[in-house]
């Protein structure tokens, strides 16, 4: 069976020409689905997709430092099919796991570093899934080895433990998007089988679309 | 005559869209390879230019590569940069020979 490809985590989007032009991007590199992320539903970028042949979620980021907080805003973001959590600091991660309304735990840049044995139990022992935005490796806001160094860490524990981790792109603009089997041969260069990599940009996602969480 | 160890070597060879503008796109190919994977590994690669088509509104590379580095060549591609600046390029298509790579590319943009 083919796979089905998924980039969680897009925008935001600031305008409906930039949306037209990352979703036609999309649709040409195979993704099958997208999460676009916003402040509140907007019925533009619903208009905007609808022309494609491709699979729209809308997705609320919560950015919060504290666990109450979180809770809170993750409840107000009902209306959105995916809610992320943003992690900036490792107490918050740790505790973000048990927000029940959250689908996903997301690190980028220099957080993925937070990403360890304590944190992968904490996930799985929630069902959540670990999302790693891979927007500061292609757009080289950090020195290539010190990303590629955090990267190999956190994948090294994902592997060790069988938490379920997903791969976005974390594109803003239509210039950041990158294909699917892409993102996931950066995962592979790093020494990892192409197939578990393979399942971060479609099994794992396609499991936080369905609601299930897979390890 | 061919050294034993070249038989266990495949060919892959690739497209590649470059959406951006881009001077030399297999240059700036190999340079994030370089700054990846290092000269030796840019050297067992086997990394060659087949063919650069400018004719469309993007650009199209063709290149060679041995099959074991077509992996370490997507991270490449994905990471690609052009006079320091990121570069939007994907591989739309692989195969072991030159004619059938042609043919999946007339399939797919016809």
């Amino acid at each position: 069976m083919r796979r089905r490809f998924y980039d969680l985590k897009i925008g935001p989007l600031k305008e409906p020409g930039e949306a037209e032009k990352v979703f036609m991007l999309a649709e040409h590199m195979g993704y099958r689905g997208i999460a676009v992320v916003v402040e509140r539903p907007e019925r533009w970028v619903r208009d905007a997709a609808s022309m494609y042949k491709l699979e729209l979620y809308l997705r609320a980021d919560i950015h919060a430092e504290r666990l109450r907080d979180a809770r809170r805003k993750a409840r107000e973001a009902s209306w959105a099919d995916i809610v992320g959590v943003v992690c900036r600091k490792r107490n918050f991660a740790r505790e973000a796991a048990k927000i029940r309304s959250a689908d996903l735990l997301s690190f980028d840049g220099d957080s993925i570093g937070l990403i360890d044995t304590r944190q992968a139990n904490v996930v799985m022992l929630h069902g959540k899934v670990v999302e790693i935005v891979l927007r500061g490796l292609i757009v080289r806001s950090k020195p290539l080895h010190q990303f590629i160094e955090r990267l190999r860490k956190a994948l090294e524990v994902g592997g060790r433990t069988n938490m379920p981790i997903a791969i976005s792109s974390g594109a803003i603009s239509h210039r950041e998007l990158r294909g699917p089997r892409d993102l996931a041969s950066i995962v592979a260069a790093l020494g990892h089988p192409m197939d578990w990599a393979l399942n971060m940009v479609s099994k794992v996602p396609e499991s936080v679309l369905g609601g299930r969480h897979e390890a | 005559m061919r050294p034993k160890w070249s038989k266990n070597l495949r060919a892959r060879y690739v497209a590649i869209h470059i959406h951006d503008k881009c001077g030399n796109p297999f240059k700036s190919l190999i340079d994030t390879y370089i700054s990846l994977f290092g000269r030796f590994g840019l050297g067992l690669s086997g990394l060659r230019e087949i063919r650069l088509d400018r004719s469309g509104e993007a650009e199209l590379l063709i290149v060679r590569v041995w099959h074991k580095f077509l992996t370490m060549l997507r991270a490449a591609v994905a990471l690609m940069e052009c006079d320091q600046k990121p570069v939007q390029a994907h591989v739309i298509a692989v195969s072991g020979t030159i004619k059938a790579l042609q043919k999946k590319l007339s399939k797919g943009h016809a």
